[in-house]
């Protein structure tokens, strides 16, 4: 555009006048700057060290959507019962079996030192080597239940006998000695309140692991708090991602801008946001979950977006003024403030949305993201123009030089041609045939996780390569807890009640991700299969009410409270049913708790299965569901429920903002339109790429939405100044400007996003290429679609937002 | 220009449509994940517990197992469908004469086919006890036994029963015996036809008839003689259960037991003499083998001439080619240590055992060489558990 005429000091005057009051409020900012440059000083000062105290940290019962009746169910339940909180250890040999003396003495030695983890719930822990496991045995005409290992065995004899109680106890052979004999579990559960992932995490490594793990005999952790501290051992490279994401910044910002201020200015605005953001969260006495620092990245993007935009047009109106600085500050500050604000506030509500979702985690996330993005405004909008005020003004000839660079030709260039009608209309076409391709592919996106592996992590990750063992030999380790709950005192006597936990047992294990089950109807078999001479067919539950009676009196006779409260309470009112599932594949588990809902709803826990439905009595009631995999059926159920809500929530306040801008319906339908297709050709590649929407995921995916929507408006209003009779060279124009400094920040975000790739963390990763793909499309839409459209379509709403200024 | 207009016309529209539809397909696609997988069953899983199997003709097997579960093979044992059951409560032990079959379990439970096994009937006896074994020599004749000295016969092929309660053998009854003697499970019965029969249980108890069931006598005298000779007790006290019994002809018979228990007779019984006996194998010459102290529940037998195979704990599967004297380890696959209650041959020496665990093998050499049928994460080298 080495044509283009600049208009002269008088027209730009007459300009101004028209937001006069945007003019004189910039105008009075400068005039303040002591006064403003002091508080917000001060401010960020007292946020920056509230920041400093922030801590890195997870709390499980965060991530439960805590009205969901699932969760209910665990809270009440977890202490006795066993909570979510798990961890798995498998001691593995390569040759022969484990049962040896040094095998046994090892396992033994393993579960003393869990016993010791900070933590550890130390009734629900379930070995071989620990005192809660038993076995049942007949000594002088009654039932004893001696552990397994008192100590370790010493002489082969011994070890004989522990071999042979492991392979004939139903609940320890195929549960905590594999069924092919080479492989022996440790099952801890932890109390959530006392749950400290890292130190778990280190403990276990050190003292568990380490200290016993030889070539022959290996040991392989999995379990939720063991994923966590993988997570924050993960968790450090955040820093190295964020100083390379920096750093590339800066580099590029050097590059566009060709002085030092341009890549200053972006920095003082992400560094300022950041204090406060962080600071406000700290104050609210929220935590940093390290899976949600993609958020803060992004939140820092959309700063630096901005800040970009004010720095290309703070030197375009210096060349404009001819090189009257406070002008030009005064100017780029009037003519940016609609659509900034527009663009921060559009943000800023898009990220409170996720309000809505029961979550605390989210709940906090969408909170202190959306304060963290309002506070852009404070750098961009309160202090933009003082900063600019102390900085030197750019040299005039780089000024000029960067207008006539090869950038700004190859812009140019591309306007031009996206603003020809034929090629719009092309544009269109091929967004409604990529937005009709993704459509086909959306159908593959899960809700929950969307492998047996924890998605969290890469599939070679030490932490999934252990969950893969120890599936391989256990079949299953993630429990799902049914809770029975009485409603009278011994009801869990009657034998038609266990017979229903037994169907319920046999019913839900033929689900082939569910490896085995437990409920006191087993324990019950067992104690009559010793009671009758150890024979197989005795395994079951006796028909007789004195009968069941007995065989309790016997068991719970020789074992100590503590270690069968963990099955039953004293008073034989509240039992549960517990499935070790193979994983929690999102669509699994739905699957498992459907069927489990179906089962419960079909066969009412009654007193007597035999008589005629209308005189039976129901005497207890099923409780859904605790457990690992009770709590994420409940996360995904309540995400399914809430992710179209928010999507429509997201886009709702998209529209109404841009709308209430331009005072135009079409014109927020138009912007959106571009969002809309990005939103579909994310969620395809979510489909594609198998990362499903869980906990995790949800905020990144619903903050996305609102990506793009200030690149559409920086360059439709710029557009709308630019108009001067003819639709098509304004949009030319405002594509011109606007959409190089819209290009160039796309392409400095995509750049430093692309660095999450690296992370171990496969969520960091995919999320950080989600960002960067989602960027891209988002810089497509608003710089191809939304153009195209004003240039087809010649909306009233442009003409008149030309005429009377953006908003009235 | 007017060609412009009337592109923005036109455009006005497509554009509404392409809204429309985006947000109708949106809609669409907002399904997605909602539909979980569907419900998929596998005919055995780990938790199944198949307490008996027996060979009904040509190469048709059933087995039956806990909460009334009945399978059935047309193939010698590699496929099996699932037969509806009449019965919710555990069967024990099934019995085939021709294409007629009983079988029993908990609650006095029995049921009937008289189609191979393809569908059942439910029969009645006025008794709730726990019915453990079954045994008929055509299609009336039959008698069954279980809890607490239990026992009863049909002359009409189950239409009605006659439940009986076996009297109290005083061989090796001593003063000090315990109350339960009275109360004994008899856990197998035999009978060769309609008067020469066997029934054993508890405490050893090995009882016969020579008339139907009319009369019983005790044969386990002999057994607490060579006890005796050994320096033991003459007290059934000592004795551990019996769960199997099989004669394969008058004379020839063979015991299982608890603790690893073997007896043997080569005269219809009137002397039993032990094989081995918890863990002891010293009642035997030439054995190459030492038979552990584990309870061996079921004997089966592939009608080759004193070739015998038993079954039992820990996947104990031992196979002897001189009627029970003298026992090595058959060949069966690794990795499997739950129990076996259940094993039976063809004519053609083609066998099925079934066990705890959703346990099934198949041999197809009378026993010597088994392999497993369906056994989930028995393999780990397997692919993973997805």
């Amino acid at each position: 555009m080495a044509d283009k005429r600049l208009p002269t000091i008088e027209e730009l005057e007459a300009h101004a006048k028209d937001r006069a009051a945007l003019y004189r409020l910039g105008e009075s900012l400068i005039k303040n700057r002591l006064f403003i440059t002091l508080g917000v000083l001060v401010v960020t000062g007292f946020m920056a060290w509230q920041a400093s105290t922030i801590e890195m940290s997870t709390s499980f019962n965060d991530l439960l959507p805590y009205r969901h009746p699932f969760v209910r169910v665990h809270f009440r339940f977890a202490d006795q019962f066993g909570g979510a909180n798990n961890v798995n250890v498998m001691l593995k040999v390569e040759k022969g079996d484990v049962f040896t003396p040094s095998i046994l003495k090892k396992i033994f030695e393993m579960t003393q030192k869990v016993d010791r983890v900070t933590g550890v719930n130390h009734d629900q822990i379930e070995s071989i080597g620990h005192r809660t496991t038993r076995y049942l045995t007949v000594s002088g005409g009654t039932i004893a239940t001696p552990p397994v290992m008192r100590r370790p065995p010493k002489t082969e004899q011994e070890v004989a006998e522990i071999k042979e109680i492991c392979y004939n106890t139903e609940t320890i052979y195929g549960q905590l000695v594999s069924l092919n004999g080479q492989a022996l579990l440790i099952k801890a559960n932890f109390i959530e309140g006392k749950l400290d992932y890292q130190l778990v995490f280190e403990q276990i490594r050190e003292q568990v692991k380490e200290p016993f793990e030889t070539a022959e005999e290996s040991i392989w952790v999995a379990g939720e708090p063991q994923l966590y501290g993988w997570i924050y051992y993960y968790a450090t490279e955040v820093y190295l991602i964020f100083l390379a994401a920096t750093i590339v910044c800066w580099i590029l910002l050097y590059l566009y801008f060709h002085d030092w201020r341009g890549a200053l200015r972006p920095t003082i605005t992400g560094i300022v946001s950041a204090f406060w953001g962080l600071g406000i969260q700290a104050m609210m006495g929220f935590s940093m979950d390290p899976l949600a620092l993609v958020i803060p990245f992004f939140v820092t993007a959309r700063a630096i977006s901005h800040s970009v935009q004010m720095h290309e047009r703070y030197y375009e109106e210096y060349r404009k003024w001819q090189w009257n600085k406070e002008r030009a500050i005064v100017a780029a500050f009037a003519e940016l403030f609609v659509p900034t604000l527009s663009g921060i506030i559009t943000d800023s509500l898009g990220m409170l949305v996720i309000v809505i979702v029961p979550v605390v985690i989210l709940q906090k996330i969408a909170i202190s993201a959306s304060i963290w993005v309002a506070s852009v405004a404070i750098s961009e909008l309160l202090m933009n123009p003082v900063v600019y005020y102390y900085l030197r003004a750019p040299e005039p000839d780089k000024v000029i030089k960067r207008e006539e660079g090869w950038l700004q030709r190859f812009i140019d260039g591309c306007a031009t041609w996206i603003t020809t009608p034929k090629n719009a209309r092309r544009i269109v076409i091929f967004w409604v045939v990529a937005f009709l391709i993704s459509i086909t592919q959306i159908r593959h996106l899960t809700i929950g996780d969307p492998t047996a592996a924890t998605p969290l992590l890469h599939l070679e990750s030490p932490y999934n390569q252990s969950h893969i063992e120890i599936q391989k030999y256990f079949g299953g380790i993630e429990p799902l807890i049914i809770v029975v709950e009485g409603r009278d005192k011994e009801v869990l006597k009657n034998p038609d009640l266990l017979r229903t936990l037994e169907l319920f047992q046999r019913h839900m294990e033929r689900d082939k991700d569910i490896g085995y089950s437990f409920s006191l109807a087993d324990i019950i078999q067992a104690i009559n299969m010793t009671f009758y001479d150890m024979q197989p067919r005795w395994g079951a539950i006796p028909a007789d009410a004195r009968r069941v009676s007995s065989l309790f009196f016997y068991y719970f006779a020789g074992t100590p409270p503590g270690e069968s409260s963990k099955f039953l309470d004293p008073s034989y009112t509240v039992s549960r049913v517990t499935f070790y599932c193979a994983n929690h594949q999102g669509d699994n588990i739905a699957r498992i708790i459907q069927e489990a809902r179906r089962f419960v709803a079909a066969n009412p826990l009654v007193d007597d299965r035999s008589l005629p439905e209308a005189e039976q009595t129901v005497i207890a009631d099923w409780r859904l569901a605790g457990g690992l995999i009770g709590v994420t059926a409940a996360a995904n159920e309540e995400i399914l429920k809430n992710d179209l809500y928010m999507h429509g929530l997201g886009f709702g306040t998209i529209f109404l903002i841009v709308m209430f801008t331009y005072r135009s319906p079409i014109a927020a339908l138009v912007m959106m339109i571009g969002l809309f297709l990005a939103d579909g050709v994310v969620n395809a590649y979510m489909g594609v790429r198998n990362i499903g929407i869980n906990l995790q995921s949800l905020p990144v995916v619903t903050v996305g939405v609102g990506f793009g929507i200030d690149y559409a408006l920086y360059i439709v209003s710029r557009a709308v100044e630019e108009y001067d009779g003819d639709i098509n060279e304004a949009v030319r124009r405002g594509l011109s400007t606007a959409g190089k400094a819209v290009a160039f920040t796309a392409a400095t975000l995509i750049m430093a996003t692309v660095l999450w790739a690296f992370s171990n963390i496969r969520f960091c990763s995919e999320m950080g290429l989600l960002l960067a793909l989602w960027m891209g499309i988002s810089f497509f839409g608003a710089c191809t679609f939304v153009p195209s459209a004003l240039v087809l379509w010649h909306p009233k709403f442009f003409v008149r937002a030309a005429r009377e200024g953006i908003i009235a | 220009m007017v060609v412009f207009r009337a592109g923005r016309t036109r455009m006005r529209s497509s554009l509404l449509t392409l809204l429309l539809s985006a947000m109708a397909l949106s809609g669409l696609a907002g399904c997605h994940g909602e539909q979980p997988t569907a419900w998929s069953t596998s005919l055995l899983a780990r938790t199944d517990k198949l307490f008996d199997v027996t060979h009904v003709q040509g190469d048709t097997f059933v087995a039956v197992g806990y909460n009334g579960r009945i399978l059935r093979s047309e193939t010698a044992g590699t496929s099996w469908v699932d037969v509806e059951s009449t019965t919710g409560w555990s069967l024990n032990q099934v019995d085939f004469i021709g294409d007629r079959g009983w079988a029993v379990g908990h609650n006095g439970a029995i049921i009937h086919s008289r189609d191979g096994g393809k569908t059942w009937t439910t029969q009645q006896a006025d008794t709730t006890k726990t019915l453990m074994a079954i045994s008929f020599v055509d299609e009336n004749h039959g008698w069954a036994c279980g809890d607490e000295s239990t026992w009863m016969w049909t002359d009409n092929g189950g239409e009605t029963w006659n439940v009986e309660r076996m009297d109290v053998s005083q061989v090796g009854l001593s003063e000090f015996s315990s109350l339960a003697v009275p109360d004994i499970i008899y856990y197998s019965v035999q009978f060769l036809d309609r008067m020469n029969g066997w029934m054993v249980g508890e405490y050893g108890n090995i009882r016969v008839t020579k008339d139907g069931g009319k009369t019983w006598g005790a044969q386990h005298g002999s057994l607490l003689d060579e006890l005796v000779a050994r320096g033991g007790a003459n007290d059934v006290m000592t004795l551990a259960a019996f769960f199997s019994v099989h004669f394969r002809d008058p004379m020839n018979g063979i015991l299982v037991g608890g603790g690893g228990a073997i007896a043997t007779t080569n005269d219809g019984g009137e002397h039993w003499s032990w094989a081995a006996r918890e863990g002891d194998n010293t009642w035997v010459e030439g054995n190459e083998y030492d038979i552990p102290a584990l309870h061996m529940y079921d004997i089966g037998d592939p009608g080759d001439n004193g070739r015998i195979v038993t079954v039992g704990m820990n996947a104990a599967a031992l196979g002897t080619g001189n009627g029970g004297r003298n026992w090595m380890p058959v060949s069966t696959p690794s990795g499997v240590y739950t129990w076996i209650n259940g094993i039976a041959f063809n004519e053609s020496g083609k066998g099925v055992l079934v066990g705890g665990k959703g346990t099934i093998m198949t041999s197809s050499d009378g026993g010597a060489n088994w392999t497993i049928v369906q056994q989930d994460a028995a393999e780990p080298e397997g692919e993973p558990v997805h």
